[in-house]
């Protein structure tokens, strides 16, 4: 059975990419390491990072409070970047706006944080938005994929 | 002793370089363009190699046009012996 973690970033990934939108439709990973090309961006890529565990009400019940990213990569010229990587930000931030279900339970993504980067060394300028947000999962403490 | 000379150094260039538009010049230029990789994106790092006397008054908000294409001068790197790589970012 999957980890939490697992099911969690396909469901982000889903939710995202589906129905598809007009910018980063078919370019949404979850888990992608390799390079991306200039010619199929701005793409998504959906990852968990981090996770710290609390045991709320027994031991057999662990809560584990993730960090779910979105990493959104675009490229384009000096001037107009900004809003390419925004306006591909405001497809992501719309779609994990609502509840997402992981393991057939209803969970909510908080928003936290995005941070911003760009990148001159290349032909055209790179821009890389990573989006947190913090997701808390109930687990069974022996059987991390099965959600409380 | 000047082992080399801005005439050697343009014989150089018009042996294997090309003919590029430098801040409004005709200017003979080594175009090249590797492989690079920035943020998670492969792409290019195109850049010239001109002569510094070539390059005088050129900055980063200078233009250089290569095959219809438009860039803007990114960083002026000279070597110290009278070459200059200017490295370029696309501006069309």
């Amino acid at each position: 059975m999957p980890h939490a973690r697992a099911l969690l970033r396909n469901a982000a990934a889903a939710a995202i990419a589906t129905p598809p939108t007009p910018l980063i439709a078919g370019r949404v990973f979850a888990g992608r390491v390799w390079p991306h090309d200039t010619g199929a961006l701005p793409a998504a890529r959906v990852f968990t990072d981090s996770e710290q565990l609390a045991f709320p009400l027994s031991m057999t019940e662990v809560q584990r409070t993730v960090a779910l990213r979105v990493e959104i990569i675009a490229v384009g010229l000096e001037g107009v970047i900004d809003d390419a990587v925004d306006d591909a930000c405001e497809e992501v931030e719309s779609r994990l706006s609502v509840a997402l279900t992981v393991g057939g339970r209803s969970v909510r993504p908080v928003y936290q944080t995005t941070d911003i980067e760009l990148d001159r060394d290349g032909e055209r300028v790179t821009a890389r938005a990573v989006l947190t947000y913090r997701v808390d999962l109930f687990t069974q403490s022996s059987a991390p994929g099965t959600l409380a | 002793m000047t082992l080399e000379t801005d005439a050697d150094r343009l014989a150089m260039l018009q042996a294997v370089g090309e003919q590029v538009t430098l801040a409004g010049a005709s200017v003979w230029a080594l175009w090249s363009s590797p492989y690079a990789e920035t943020l998670g994106v492969s792409t290019r790092a195109p850049a010239v190699l001109v002569r510094e006397i070539d390059a005088a008054g050129v900055s980063q908000s200078s233009q250089l046009v290569r095959a219809g294409i438009t860039y803007r001068v990114a960083a002026v790197e000279p070597d110290g012996t009278g070459m200059v790589t200017l490295q370029l970012i696309r501006a069309s």
